[in-house]
């Protein structure tokens, strides 16, 4: 475990939108660490700020959006380590790292893809921004691309455009495209929430292949605990724009220590329970972006809520040996 | 593509034949005809009348029968190239608006290209620069040429070309080419007069298009596929134009239909105030003295004009957007 | 053996079919078969859950039964009062009276809400709409369902962007019991809501199921879900019944390898190493050019030759187990 050399290192993250009706903390203090070769898996309801945390790292919120402070260490370029906080927006040196060190794919495939353009036109923009590659090399190596992502007939696909491919084969476009450069991390935000369960079963083998052939790290964002925990090495809970728990995925599912986590669980129908029963739920509601509170955010909804909740917002800290919560009562609890 | 552009023509021949017959029943509503109204104007002033040529001219356009008949004459003749006689300037159609149709149509697509060369660019820069300084500024802009009635634009601009350089800026032609015949520098001379009228009959679209191509734009901004397009490392610029840009156009591809007879039609009371040899007064003149073959082909013409630009723009907008060819 | 008439709703050999226009003159050129074929039942009570993947018509055998849609062919008798309803036949007068007893739950909570409605208008139209009902006093009744849904009775004048996500459900759920139904169509109600407020959603389904003796048809695609909430599960794929069994069955002893594959391709939260799981090759079949014989064998890794040739029909395999596969009987599938 100690040999994983580190990808990148966000440190104390603060993303903030600015909007008319006050400012939303969208991603608080975050901290967290990608490895090389390894699944990251970014679990949390929506508005938690899972996708903005992408976004993010590929230096493309929208506006209002802005990151406030914090740094994002890169350690991908040859030799040298960079901090992507500090990069212009628009300027080159991100670009050159947008697609071709860092791919992203985005939740359904077909807004992600324009529909006046081939499939093949929109992979080749990749390729050409990042490689000296003619036109006619390009689609010859776009057709191999297709092709290992498991399109069949790539050099009919090549040439269609994405309304004419079903769900499934679309976001494998979407893939081919986010790796079409070889990219160090893949950022995959809801990849498969818009699809069928086969197609999301094939699509998440499709990715394990990938880690595999291509060495890949992977960001793995979902809202659904099962696909986290199919394909995640190491997983991060997020609530309200904070990680709530850290620590490896198998861990995180069989003894989970934060209440969130620990609720979020319980609310899941799992397969093969048969229980007609009532399921167990987090009572309430996500809290207001717009209200700030001084204690921890999940203090209305937690089942172990104590007086200093109230009181300080808990940073996350190790628990145990690998695994870190931000909860009061745990952290006193495991002292 | 070939498929769907024949599919197109084949809706358009119903269209046309209907809109032939709608407008010569319309025409020849009013009771009497421009014989009978000229016939009794002469006679009122004591003039001798050259009754055998009026009996000719009613024979030869039939006249005395029944409306399908001088229908079914008139299509016939238009299918041979002639469009018949205006009665008011005593000369057969085509020779009284050849011209005319020539000078519209150069101030209509001279219009349309302005129109379209203005609105883009600008409505790129309004909707990329949401709420800046320049956003207000065209905003602004924009709401006073949509406010701004023509025919006072072309007064304000004629004055102002009067009272600060001392030029008359009427017409399309100055003095010596009017009627002279087509040379260099007659086209020369057009081309120091165009300008005008191409400003005034344009305003009111370009406004209106700089707002469309904002809001479109603005729309197409904040969908996924144009973070996917930032996402894969592309320049601002370069994926603007691709992606989002190119979206934001359908809309103002398929309002070209729209666009070319309404200037041709619509700038009627501007062309009167520049005194510009244009089809609209003349149209005017035509319905009001029932000068009924006149005023037909204007009508009919007006509208394949309208058919054939909707076609135009509908293959445009087949060939931008590959959705349509499949639906 | 349960009495006969305690079916509250009995469909047989439903279809619907969709026109394919064309060409110039917009000719037929064939049919989507959106719903071929389908038969079942539903007991007064129960719940039977219907998956299937998207496009294979679980959704418009809702909209059939809520005559939404005009079936093509087929029957669909709804029993109320000791009498039977032929849903298929009511003319437009009879259906608006008949639509208390059938109601309809929608997946997006945001979207079928008129938003310039205030809650107490969402959930007091229907009850106006049916003026017969004696309702003495409109603003109690809405009151009344609002608790039921476990919504602040107070929040009767607020507009539906004032509710999250799963009180907006809450809010449609209330606007369908608002008449007293026997039958609630519930179409995918969970599946655009987060997961713990699905959680709130399911217990409230399960609690009014209880209290009001409500019968649900639940449409999804979710298996954990139609796992957790039905009493017995149809599956679909390409407009017809595959399998059709008691939940247990479905679950643990499916006997279908289209059910068989779905259940190996759902994720699961689990202790294990990483499933052995087959993955199901290729893509949904087209319900408008669909294969020849079994729909399926294409991508059914048991098929055989007389799959291709000889289309299935469904049978009874054991009791209460109705399967459309010719291998039924030979096969042993892996459940969970």
């Amino acid at each position: 475990m100690s040999d994983r050399s580190i990808l990148l290192e966000i440190r104390n993250l603060d993303v903030n939108f600015f909007l008319d009706e006050g400012t939303v903390e969208a991603v608080q203090d975050v901290s967290l660490d990608v490895f090389q070769n390894y699944t990251l898996g970014i679990v949390g309801e929506s508005g938690c700020g899972k996708s903005v945390l992408s976004q993010a790292i590929m230096r493309i919120v929208p506006p209002p959006g802005k990151i406030t402070g914090g740094e994002m260490v890169y350690h991908g370029g040859n030799a040298h380590s960079i901090d992507l906080v500090k990069l212009d927006e628009k300027g080159k040196a991100i670009r050159s790292i947008r697609g071709n060190e860092i791919g992203l794919i985005l939740q359904e495939p077909m807004a992600a893809l324009s529909p006046l353009y081939t499939v093949g036109d929109q992979i080749q923009d990749v390729l050409r921004q990042h490689s000296s590659m003619s036109k006619p090399e390009a689609k010859a190596y776009i057709v191999e691309l297709l092709d290992q992502v498991g399109i069949p007939k790539p050099d009919i696909h090549v040439d269609q455009y994405p309304f004419e491919l079903s769900g499934g084969l679309r976001q494998r476009v979407v893939i081919a495209m986010a790796i079409a450069c070889k990219p160090k991390l893949l950022i995959a935000d809801e990849p498969t929430t818009a699809l069928d369960v086969t197609i999301q079963a094939q699509i998440l083998r499709l990715f394990q292949e990938l880690k595999e052939t291509l060495d890949i790290s992977i960001i793995f964002i979902s809202h659904d605990l099962a696909v986290i925990s199919e394909i995640a090495d190491e997983i991060v809970v997020m609530y309200n724009g904070r990680i709530v728990e850290e620590g490896p995925a198998r861990k995180v599912f069989s003894e989970p220590l934060h209440p969130y986590t620990i609720g979020l669980l319980k609310s899941v129908p799992k397969l093969g329970e048969g229980s007609r029963e009532r399921l167990t739920t987090i009572e309430g509601t996500v809290p207001d972006p717009f209200m700030k509170s001084e204690g921890c955010a999940f203090y209305p909804r937690c089942s172990i809520r104590e007086e200093q909740c109230t009181l300080e917002c808990p940073a996350l800290a190790e628990v145990e040996r690998g695994r870190k919560a931000a909860c009061l009562p745990i952290q006193s609890s495991s002292r | 593509m070939i498929n769907y552009i024949i599919r197109r023509i084949f809706y358009m021949i119903p269209t046309l034949i209907i809109i032939s017959m709608i407008s010569f029943t319309v025409i020849q509503l009013p009771p009497g005809d421009y014989l009978t109204t000229k016939i009794a104007q002469l006679q009122a002033q004591d003039e001798l009348i050259n009754v055998d040529l009026i009996e000719a001219l009613r024979e030869e356009y039939g006249l005395d029968k029944p409306i399908y008949v001088q229908y079914g004459k008139w299509v016939w003749n238009i299918l041979h190239g002639d469009f018949g006689y205006s009665w008011e300037w005593q000369r057969p159609v085509e020779e009284v608006i050849g011209e005319r149709i020539l000078l519209t149509a150069i101030i209509s697509f001279s219009a349309t290209f302005m129109i379209y060369l203005v609105a883009i660019p600008v409505g790129i820069f309004s909707a990329t620069h949401k709420y800046s300084v320049g956003d207000y500024l065209v905003t602004f802009v924009a709401f006073v040429g949509l406010a701004l009635p023509n025919f006072l634009l072309a007064l304000l601009l004629l004055f102002l070309g009067y009272a600060l350089f001392d030029v008359s800026l009427s017409g399309l032609f100055s003095a010596e080419f009017a009627n002279a015949p087509w040379s260099a520098a007659k086209v020369g001379d057009l081309l120091k007069h165009l300008w005008i009228p191409v400003i005034v009959v344009g305003t009111t679209s370009t406004a209106g298009r700089i707002r469309v191509m904002r809001g479109n734009l603005l729309d197409e901004l904040n969908k996924p596929y144009v973070m996917a397009a930032r996402a894969k490392g592309l320049s601002e610029v370069k994926l603007l134009l691709k992606y989002p840009v190119r979206t934001a156009l359908n809309p103002l591809i398929s309002g070209l239909s729209v666009l070319l007879p309404q200037m041709i039609s619509g700038a009627t009371i501007t062309a009167v105030v520049l005194g510009l040899p244009t089809t609209g007064p003349m149209l005017l003149g035509a319905l009001r003295s029932q000068d009924v073959y006149l005023a037909g082909a204007f009508i009919l013409l007006l509208s394949t004009l309208t058919v054939i630009s909707t076609l135009l723009s509908d293959i445009l907008l087949a060939w931008s957007d590959p959705r349509i060819q499949y639906e | 053996m349960e009495a006969a008439n305690n079916n509250l709703l009995t469909v047989e050999n439903l279809k619907k079919h969709f026109p394919i226009k064309k060409g110039l003159l917009r000719r037929v050129l064939g049919h989507v078969k959106a719903v071929d074929d389908v038969s079942f039942k539903i007991r007064r009570g129960e719940t039977l859950g219907l998956v299937g993947e998207s496009g294979c018509g679980k959704s418009t055998i809702g909209k059939l039964i809520l005559r939404a849609l005009k079936p093509t062919a087929g029957t669909i008798m709804f029993r109320v009062d000791d009498e039977e309803v032929l849903i298929h036949e009511l003319s437009d007068a009879e259906l608006r009276s008949f639509r208390r007893h059938a109601q309809l739950i929608f997946q997006d909570p945001y979207a079928s809400l008129n938003p310039r409605m205030t809650v107490r208008e969402i959930i007091g139209e229907p009850i106006l709409v049916n003026r017969d009902q004696q309702t003495v006093d409109l603003d109690q009744r809405v009151k009344e369902l609002m608790d039921l849904v476990g919504l602040d009775s107070r929040y009767l004048k607020r507009y539906p962007h004032a509710f999250s996500g799963g009180q907006r459900q809450r809010i449609g759920v209330a606007r369908a019991l608002a008449l007293n139904p026997d039958l609630i169509v519930a179409d995918e109600p969970v599946s655009a809501l987060d997961v713990s407020i699905q959680a709130q959603i399911l217990n409230l389904l399960h609690d009014i199921q209880q209290d009001l003796n409500l019968t649900y048809l639940f449409i999804s695609h979710d298996l954990s879900v139609v796992e957790h909430i039905s009493d017995r599960v149809a599956v679909m794929y390409v407009g017809k019944l595959v399998e059709l069994a008691d939940n247990d069955d479905i679950f643990r002893r499916p006997k279908h390898p289209y059910t068989e594959a779905l259940l190996a391709a759902v994720p699961q939260i689990s202790e294990r190493q990483k499933r052995e799981t087959y993955t199901l090759g290729g893509n949904i079949a087209d319900p408008a050019n669909p294969p020849s014989g079994c729909y399926f064998h294409p991508r059914c890794r048991y098929a055989k030759e007389i799959c291709k040739t000889q289309p299935v029909v469904m049978e009874e395999v054991s009791p209460r187990h109705q399967v459309a596969c010719h291998l039924a009987r030979e096969l042993s599938l892996k459940g969970l």
